[in-house]
């Protein structure tokens, strides 16, 4: 069962720490993202469990072979791993041939000849690109060496494959693409996948479960929806979702948050945190609900611009000095400078400690 | 007992732990590689400085001539305050000092002048034969800079020295004063038509990669011509003419050729000739002293340029992109601008190349008739009126070995230093990081600092006596090969650690994560990938050293000679058509050298 298990790993370079205590239990045949910020830590973190980067402290296992412990003295270089990984910059050898290029793994492994040729034939069949086998990698198009990239992981049947950013190069419909295409092969093989990626839609169209980094700790580890619907504190909150959450100042008193600018929002008294503190409270841009005419409940905004997306409008209105971003559906017949009634759709606000930033009370 | 016991497996743990960290250094190739480099770096570099060091601050036993009281070995400050202080220091120091000073700034100033604006002509306007223009500006800086110096000898010789007419007189009719034959004036104008390239080079470089959009950005706010020049390129160019300014000034300083030919015959001195006398006369410390004085100015130099080059690297918009360039059109300007140009590299680079191969086809030197045509010197047989009765050059026994051992050395240096190159550079990007990445950098950095004369001497009595393992090297070939091979280390290391930190990044950790042991990434990956970067470096240590004279003119005997080291005997002696005609040899070995390299330079180009 080559699942993977991250217990209490850090790293530092100098001074710089860019993983910290992280501990992540990936089960076997998952599809992981690490997601978040430049900077944060994800392609660390991927470099320690191929075995190219080594913590300074904690213990990695890969199904039931430790490879990394501190405490035991352990390190099992990244050969012996059994692990297959995409680099970002796909890492090709640009002296070698398509098909040089897939079968050195194998031949490293001493693989008899024939092997090679029925294995390689099958990874080139498997990402469609038959018939590019004798040429060299600079002849091929973005999009075709990132399919050899994906070949050549493949053909050693890893029990993992580690993939950092491989779609970062390509452009927009390539991308989408590509992403099907990733998408399918893990469809298909069931192998266990961690997959690095800064593009929130790149993780929340892949993955199984999406861990959210950020300064080289784990925010949040949880499948994709429940990241977006109940962020567990304000950076999740802020960093999933476009156009970002709103954002909104408040106390709390008495089974009541008062929202400065947007009035009060009744809170059931099971969820209901200890009184009087200063909050935060979020609000997805989808889940404010416009109204042409006053509603209980409801508050005044101006229009202040409307932004066609084609799908979808994005409307940003002013309401008592507080700029809210609203998603709206393309029928939607707002112009800017008018008058609307907005409120927040039942149980979409999500209300934060203002001074830890953690979650203290959901769905309201 | 239980104290005991925990402090028992603690000890254990840590143990156990200092035997992970070894097992781990063990299996990380670049930190064994490295540390192997560190101790074989520190005893060819830092052994000799120390050396040196070591040698000024004790009595020799040579210093018992004027100093009989003294112990040899024991500690002195004799030999510094000699050379500062002393009665001598006037002549010794000081005045060699002020010359070195006073030339390397002309120098550098005048080659900035000339290469700068030659680059802009040639990158920023439309001026015509442009591929000309740059192929010949270049040309000086491959051959070594005192060839300039010998032609000029052989124009404004005057007679005060003895010897025949130079051809100035032969023209004029009046013999050229001592200042315009020898000296500081003529020893700056040469350096100056030499090192004008390396300017040109560098600026020209910089301009191109100046993005046209910062320009035209300027245009849109109705900028001119020339408050663009001055406020928008001039800015983003000025790291790398300063960096010009302060490289050239660095290797004026070290400059020894051009002085030993124009400064000699009227006892002017630079740091470097006095610093060759003093090792001619066997004054090892006093030697020594100015060594590390030359050090000092040299290290000095390049850290004010590193730290400009740091300072403004934010600046230099080095894209990879192609950029469009609209060029300043010359107008009616075109044709004298043109004209100028040519006339320039007509004086400057073909003219000196012109007179050397005129005069060694003259029988009796100075005698500018056509009587006096002689193929003598390249094929004549012995005679003893001429060439003190040595055979002509091709025919010449001597000569034809000098030229192979140039060959050979450059070869053999370029082989060994691109090499190491390659396992340095490895190193150094792998380890960018790491303090043994660091080391290995800063260490192969350290001969970039010392000048080519200094090095020499250096080497000179630290491997005339056995040491440690290796045995007496004195005038051997070995002695020669080791030098120029550290000398030029900086420089393979630089460039193959630019292509090692792609080869040894990503593309090396695929083969890695497949399964592959170093020595198999090494043989299928690394080397293959370093190849050209390899060939490259390899051709380019090749030139340098075939041209190299300062760094060997110590250490050569007379089974070892080179051409470069012939030429300086052939002018000592007096016998110019030699010299020259063992220079023109050099010169087309080595432009057929650079031939070579762009061809093959090219031809790997279009094929990758
Ligand atoms: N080899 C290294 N040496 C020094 N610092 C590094 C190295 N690799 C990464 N870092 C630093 O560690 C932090 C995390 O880097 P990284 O894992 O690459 O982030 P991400 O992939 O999320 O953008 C950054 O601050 C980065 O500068
Ligand atoms: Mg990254």
């Amino acid at each position: 069962m080559p699942g993977i298990t991250l217990r209490n790993v850090s790293k530092k370079f100098g001074k710089v720490t860019a993983v910290n205590d992280v501990s992540l239990e990936i089960a076997d045949g998952e599809f992981v993202a690490l997601l978040g910020p430049s900077g944060c830590g994800k392609t660390t973190i991927l470099r320690m469990i191929a075995g190219f980067e080594e913590p300074d402290d904690g213990e990695i296992t890969i199904g039931d072979q430790t490879v990394f412990s501190r405490r035991k003295g352990i390190f099992v270089p990244p050969g012996r791993r059994n692990v297959g990984m995409i680099f970002q910059s796909y890492a090709l050898w640009p002296h070698l041939t398509v098909f040089q290029n897939i079968a050195f793994g194998l031949e490293i492994a001493k693989v008899p000849k024939d092997e090679v040729r029925r294995r390689v034939q099958a990874a080139l069949d498997m990402m469609r690109i038959q018939g590019f086998e004798d040429r060299y990698i600079n002849e091929l198009s973005g999009g075709q060496q990132q399919r050899v990239a994906i070949a050549r992981m493949l053909v050693t049947r890893p029990q993992v494959f580690l993939m950092d950013e491989p779609l970062s190069n390509l452009d927009a419909k390539l991308r989408l693409d590509m992403r099907a295409e990733i998408k399918r092969l893990h469809a298909d093989l069931g192998t266990t996948c961690v997959y690095v990626t800064h593009d929130q839609v790149e993780a929340l169209t892949l993955a199984t479960r999406i861990a959210i980094l950020d300064k080289g700790t784990v925010q949040q580890f949880a499948q994709p929806m429940e990241l977006y619907r109940v962020p567990a504190n304000l950076f999740v909150a802020d960093f999933m979702g476009n156009p970002t959450v709103n954002v909104l100042h408040g106390t709390l008193s008495e089974g009541r948050l008062v929202l400065e600018g947007f009035g009060e929002l009744e809170v059931p008294f099971d969820k209901l945190p200890k009184p009087g503190c200063a909050v935060i409270a979020t609000l997805r841009p989808e889940d404010v609900v416009v109204c042409h005419t006053r509603e209980p409940g409801s508050v005044e905004a101006r229009v202040h611009s409307v932004l066609p997306t084609g799908p979808e409008i994005i409307v940003r209105a002013l309401c008592n000095g507080i700029t809210l971003t609203i998603r709206e559906s393309p029928e939607s017949a707002v112009a800017p400078d008018q008058v609307v009634y907005i409120k927040p759709r039942q149980g979409a606000v999500n209300i934060y400690d203002e001074r830890s930033r953690a979650l203290v009370c959901a769905c309201v | 007992m239980r104290t005991v016991s925990q402090g028992y497996q603690i000890g254990s743990a840590t143990r156990a732990y200092a035997l992970y960290r070894v097992r781990r250094f063990l299996h990380t190739p670049y930190k064994v590689v490295g540390a192997v480099l560190i101790i074989l770096l520190a005893y060819f570099i830092i052994g000799p400085l120390l050396a040196m060091v070591e040698t000024t601050l004790t009595w020799q036993s040579e210093d018992l001539r004027y100093a009989p009281g003294a112990s040899p070995g024991a500690f002195t400050l004799f030999h510094w305050s000699r050379v500062l202080f002393g009665r001598t220091s006037v002549p010794m120091l000081w005045r060699p000092l002020m010359n070195t000073m006073a030339i390397a700034i002309g120098v550098s100033v005048l080659s900035l002048a000339i290469g700068g604006i030659l680059a802009w002509l040639v990158v920023r306007t439309d001026l015509p034969f442009k591929h000309l223009v740059s192929a010949l500006a270049v040309i000086p800086y491959s051959l070594p800079s005192w060839v300039i110096a010998l032609a000029w000898i052989v124009v404004f010789k005057n007679r005060q020295i003895g010897g025949a007419m130079g051809l100035f007189e032969y023209i004029t009719g009046v013999s050229p004063p001592n200042w315009l034959s020898y000296g500081i004036i003529p020893i700056t104008l040469c350096l100056a038509l030499h090192y004008y390239s390396f300017a040109f080079t560098l600026i020209s470089g910089a301009l191109s990669s100046v993005d046209a959009e910062l320009e035209e950005a300027a245009e849109m706010v109705k900028a001119t011509r020339a408050q663009i020049l001055r406020k928008i390129t001039f800015p983003i160019v000025l790291p790398a003419i300063l960096s010009a300014l302060i490289l050239t000034f660095s290797r004026a300083v070290g400059t020894f050729g051009t002085p030993v030919f124009l400064g000699l015959p009227v006892r002017f001195y630079v740091l470097s000739t006095m610093l060759y006398a003093n090792m001619d006369n066997r004054f090892v410390s006093n030697a020594y002293i100015l060594a590390l004085l030359m050090i000092l100015i040299s290290a000095a130099t390049v850290y004010a340029n590193n730290k400009i080059i740091r300072a403004r690297r934010s600046f230099v918009t080095l894209g990879g992109r192609g950029f469009r360039r609209r060029l300043v059109r010359l107008g009616r300007m075109r044709g004298i601008v043109a004209f100028l140009v040519a006339g320039f590299l007509a004086v400057g680079v073909v003219l000196p190349l012109g007179i050397l191969v005129w005069q060694t086809f003259m029988l009796v030197e100075g005698n500018y008739s056509p009587a006096n045509f002689t193929l003598h010197y390249w094929v004549g047989r012995p005679n003893p009126r001429y060439a003190q009765g040595e055979a002509g050059i091709l025919r010449n026994s001597m000569i034809l070995g000098g030229a192979w051992n140039s060959v050979r050395l450059a070869l053999t240096t370029a082989l060994i230093t691109g090499v190491a190159g390659v396992l340095t550079g490895y190193v150094v990007a792998k380890g960018r990081h790491t303090l043994i990445g660091k080391a290995v950098e800063q260490l192969t950095f350290l001969p970039f600092l010392m000048p080519s004369i200094a090095f020499g001497a250096i080497y000179l009595t630290m491997f005339s006596t056995p040491h440690w393992i290796i045995p007496s090297l004195y005038g051997t070939f070995s002695i020669l090969v080791l030098t120029c091979a550290i000398k030029s280390l900086p420089y393979s290391t630089r460039s193959s650690t630019s292509s090692m930190l792609q080869i040894g990044g990503e593309l090396e950790e695929a083969a890695e994560v497949a399964g592959a042991s170093w020595s198999m990434r090494f043989r299928r990956i690394l080397v293959p990938l370093s190849k050209r970067g390899f060939l490259a470096g390899f051709l380019l240590t090749f030139i340098t050293i075939m041209r190299e004279m300062s760094l060997i003119v110590l250490l050569v005997s007379p089974s070892t000679r080179t051409l470069t080291t012939m030429t300086y005997r052939y002018t000592e002696q007096g016998v110019a058509q030699m010299a020259d005609a063992v220079i023109v040899l050099l010169v087309t070995l080595i432009l057929i050298g650079n031939f070579l390299i762009n061809r093959v330079l090219r031809s790997r180009e279009e094929t990758s």
